[in-house]
């Protein structure tokens, strides 16, 4: 069943396109970006994006940024949405029903569908940002030798702390990103950190899915569950920025949507990274229930 | 239907569940309220790692060259926290897409590391009289700070355990006796076998709401660990040396005055060698700052205080402001003839300050 | 007419099966009972109710009362044993307009129970059925260039994948041409030989005629006929006269004309007066009084005049546009 599922979603012309578009923001953003060669000043913009010019490696990260806020739950809730309403409306419904799919493999089938999607977008958005980044931004550059007072009052004390560090300056690199601690991180860890953001960022695509799922089985509307999902998360959005909404915001499917740039901390900040991976479960779980018991108790009259 | 009633009681769990969490009994072995301040007081050599976030609502208006501190004591900094010793730690203050870093690696030298800019900053030199920075905040700091300064002048006693990052913690008021300070209360809660403070409420006198609040939402004991508490310098990062920035530093152009020795019935405090500018008078939670700034910039301001919500006021026939805020009240003013402003800023109620105002005008004079 | 396999063993049978849509009721006490072998015809106009019991039959709509047994288990709860053997049309056919035909079928079988085996003979299963219903060579081209008729034979091909032992179809002569619709009836035809129950709903009497061998009448959700064709259309035992010389024929037939209509008459002819109570025996007799006599025949009533004599006001629709 979810091969069946797999197969129906990477043989639409709909999936490629929306991949694609997804893709080609940070690509287009990239293009300005070396063109002008004006990022954003620091602490302004999108995550990562004032960096970019010094670590072409860190555009993966920014790219996600990008793609994040809108791009990302916009082609989740289309997709969620579209998932039991869409078939409904084309009749295809019932004739899987009849096969027989049991309504509940169905409803988790169609999840699972969606989350392999989400990854295949973020692994491609990662993917191609990586490209553009060390091919367009360049690969991470030290700084002028001039700039850094290299070695000059080092750390008293410090091991391997700046003294030891400055005089590799020149050789590393290319090899070294900045983390947001300012610790270089290796491309092992680099690595390492952008699969964890990954994972984290399909897992809090995860809730916004789980709400058009449930919506989806609700109406027969493709179109009027995906808008219903987006409406949550715009709701969502605008009261975790409410500093007057801060008893609900822990509970809110969005609270903890920027909490990857942790993995770029270092050490790695893990507090709201498990509270985003809880609390995506939670919205699941209560959502996929809500959409179970909907479901399978609901006459298919189309 | 009955699936229906099924997903309801399953939310209704899972929703509950904090509300349960939070209402489970408290319990904490008895202490009085010396034995816990003690307790509190022998926590400062504790080794510990957690996460704290402090809300203030001192409600100061942006002053132009102070705008870190204004924007530290009007809102919420989360805190990522390593403290080996009081003079080695590490605070990060996290942003949504940055963080600035503060290592202290001995008494007279840190380092700050600004994501945002990518630079790393040496500090050297003596931290007297310094502006506050976030480093303050953290529960520990903070408490053990406002015990030492209250010292006897304030009572103290015990008040009701509550629950801080998952631990239960023993509760300790504190009221100073001063009726000057706007300092109403202060409430530390802290582990009571460790003495490690959690959290701390400060609340303005006749508030019901504490004007700064800091609490661990996570913190456990730490080994201390050399690679978390050293900086390491990335390349293509930035790199600077400063001094130490103080008081004086952050307001420059300071005016050299004879300050007098008593205003408004409280005595100047001996202050550190090299900084004679700089008046301190009264002590522990009613204790108020006195500077005097030299030219144009002292006129700005007064009108960049009154700009921003402060009382005009003429003290000694010159031009003067007074701020209110919950916890600090601040008066500026410039005597007529004179080419220095003088700031008098404390927890002390705006009265006292005025007064101490009107004070200083009669005794200053001209080098 | 009837075929393969023992009758009286039932595939389909409800009891005071019943739906309602809020205050609507839309299938009221039905009792269905389809017997292994038959070629079922439901009949009754839009609206009857029809496509709301085909739906509960197989679990897609579940009843507010009443039971269902399907190939002798209880539905909706064994739907998963059950299903498995019944292919099913359900009003239009349905596919993914970008796929093409085979790749929607082999969609289809995957999406069902089975695993390796069926997986083993998917590919045959689905040449097989795209042959029957007459795709075979289309079944590379998307469904979105398919033609009406085109994707009711790919909808039937849906529903013979399987091989099943059942066969739902809903109104299965949509959109076919009277070439499709007589291809429909030969492959229903051989698959009823070839041991098939078929069950088929209609509003097309003349349909449900040539190829039912069993017929029920939904009328506003209530079942008010239910028989074999046979016996509905059994000899009536009146004998159908055309005559061009009809009044004299009245006259000779001194009241045992039933009904004139024109120069038809319909005679029950009196048993042991001088002549057998037949139409040849009636033939005899009029020609012998030099009667003309263009037609004679035993007298059947036909589907629609059955229909008609069942079902109350709603039932204008039936068979207007066959």
């Amino acid at each position: 069943m979810i091969r069946v599922e797999l197969v129906k979603l990477f043989r639409r012309p709909r999936t490629w396109i929306s991949l694609v578009l997804t893709c080609a923001l940070p690509f287009i953003v990239a293009i300005f970006i070396t063109i002008t060669h004006l990022a954003p000043p620091p602490g302004q913009g999108s995550a990562f994006l004032s960096a970019v010019l010094q670590d072409g490696e860190l555009y993966p990260a920014a790219a996600l940024a990008l793609v994040l806020p809108v791009f990302l739950p916009v082609a989740v809730a289309v997709v969620a949405g579209d998932s039991i309403a869409g078939e409904a409306a084309g009749g295809t419904l019932r004739y899987l029903l009849v096969r027989p799919v049991g309504r509940t493999r169905l409803l988790v089938a169609k999840l699972i569908a969606v989350t392999a999607y989400v990854l295949s977008v973020v692994l491609a958005v990662t993917f191609t940002a990586y490209a553009t980044g060390v091919f367009l931004l360049g690969p991470s550059r030290a700084a002028a030798v001039g700039q850094a007072p290299g070695g000059t009052g080092g750390l008293p004390g410090g091991g391997p702390g700046i003294a030891g560090q400055a005089p590799t300056a020149g050789q590393a690199a290319g090899g070294a990103v900045t983390s947001l601690s300012g610790a270089p991180l290796s491309l092992l860890q680099l690595t390492e950190r952008i699969g964890g953001a990954i994972a984290f960022i399909t897992v809090s695509m995860l809730g916004v899915a789980a709400i058009a799922l449930f919506l989806s089985t609700i109406t027969d509307s493709a179109l009027g569950s995906a808008l219903g999902a987006l409406a949550a998360l715009v709701a969502s959005e605008i009261l975790v920025a409410l500093n007057a909404a801060t008893v609900v915001q822990p509970y809110l499917p969005t609270r903890y949507w920027l909490a990857w740039i942790d993995f770029f901390r270092q050490p790695v900040f893990w507090r709201d990274i498990q509270r985003g991976f809880g609390i995506q479960a939670v919205y699941v779980v209560v959502f996929l229930a809500a959409a179970w018991a909907n479901f399978s108790t609901k006459d298919i009259t189309r | 239907m009955r699936r229906w009633a099924l997903v309801a009681v399953g939310v209704a769990l899972l929703c509950g569940l904090p509300v349960i969490a939070s209402a489970l009994p408290v319990s904490v072995p008895q202490l009085t309220a010396s034995q816990l301040r003690e307790r509190i007081l022998t926590s400062a050599d504790e080794s510990y790692a957690g996460y704290a976030e402090s809300n203030a609502t001192f409600g100061l208006p942006p002053v132009s060259g102070l705008t870190g501190l204004t924007a530290l004591l009007n809102g919420a900094t989360k805190m990522r926290v390593w403290q080996a010793t009081p003079s080695r730690w590490r605070v990060d203050v996290l942003s949504d897409a940055g963080e600035r870093d503060t290592y202290q690696l001995r008494d007279n030298t840190s380092y700050i590391w600004d994501s945002g800019n990518e630079l790393l900053t040496e500090v050297r030199g003596p931290q007297a009289y310094r502006l506050p920075r976030p480093a303050d905040l953290v529960p520990p700091a903070l408490a053990l700070r406002l015990l030492s300064e209250a010292g006897r002048q304030a009572s103290y006693h015990v008040i009701a355990p509550v629950r801080v990052a998952g631990q239960q913690a023993a509760g300790l008021r504190l009221t100073p006796t001063d009726p000057a300070s706007t300092v109403g209360r202060v409430d530390i809660w802290a582990d009571p076998s460790s003495g490690l403070p959690l959290l701390v409420e400060i609340y303005g006198r006749g508030l019901g709401r504490p004007a700064l609040k800091s609490q661990f939402f996570q913190v456990s004991p730490w080994h201390p660990d050399q690679r978390v508490l050293t900086p390491v310098r990335s390349p293509g990062t930035g790199f600077t040396v400063t001094g130490s920035g103080n008081l004086a530093g952050a307001l420059s152009k300071l005016g050299l005055v004879a300050l007098p020795a008593e205003l408004a019935g409280r005595i100047r405090q001996p202050v550190q060698p090299g900084f004679d500018e700089i008046g301190v008078y009264g002590g522990g939670l009613s204790t108020f700052v006195l500077l005097a700034v030299r030219g144009p910039d002292g006129q700005g301001l007064i009108s960049d205080a009154i700009s921003a919500g402060g009382a005009p006021l003429s003290i000694a026939s010159g031009p003067g402001v007074v701020i209110g805020a919950p916890l600090i009240n601040a008066v500026i003013f410039r005597p007529a003839g004179f080419f220095v402003t003088f700031l008098l800023a404390g927890t002390v109620s705006a009265d006292l300050l005025e007064q101490a105002a009107t004070e200083l005008a009669e005794q200053v004079t001209l080098p | 007419m009837t075929g393969a396999g023992e009758s009286g063993a039932g595939v389909i049978r409800t009891r005071a099966l019943t739906k309602r849509y809020g205050s609507v009721t839309a299938v009221r006490s039905v009792d269905l009972e389809v017997r292994a072998g038959d070629r079922y015809g439901l009949l009754g106009p839009n609206g009857s109710g029809k496509t709301t019991l085909v739906r509960m039959l197989l679990g897609l709509v579940y009843a507010t009362s009443g039971e269902i047994e399907v190939l002798g288990r209880r539905m909706p709860r064994h739907a998963r044993e059950v299903l498995p053997q019944v292919g099913a049309l359900i009003e239009e056919p349905a596919a993914y307009p970008h796929l093409s035909g085979r790749t929607n079928l082999a969609l289809l079988d995957a999406a069902g129970p089975g695993g390796l085996s069926a997986r083993r003979t998917r590919k045959r299963r689905v040449d097989e059925a795209l042959e029957q219903v007459g795709l075979g060579g289309v079944g590379r081209r998307p469904v979105k260039a398919y033609s009406l008729g085109m994707r009711q034979r790919l909808g039937l091909a849906g529903a013979l994948i399987r091989r099943p032992k059942l066969l739902v179809l809903d109104e299965p002569g949509n959109g076919l041409d009277p070439h499709g619709i007589r291809d429909l009836r030969e492959l229903l035809i051989g698959l009823n030989e070839a041991g098939v129950t078929v069950f088929l709903s209609s509003h097309l009497m003349a349909e449900v005629e040539q190829l039912c061998t069993r017929v029920g009448v939904l009328d506003a959700g209530r079942l008010v006929l239910q028989d074999d064709l046979a016996a509905l259309r059994a000899p009536t035992g009146r004998v159908m006269v055309d005559t061009p010389d009809a009044d004299r024929a009245v006259a000779l037939l001194d009241g045992q004309v039933e009904r004139r209509d024109g120069d038809q008459l319909l005679v029950r002819p009196v048993v042991g007066d001088g002549a057998a109570g037949d139409a040849a025996g009636l033939n005899a007799r009029l020609v012998e009084a030099g009667l003309r006599v263009s037609a004679i025949g035993p007298h059947q009533r036909t589907l629609e005049e059955i229909v008609l004599s069942v079902t109350g006001t709603g039932s204008d629709h039936v068979g207007e546009s066959s």
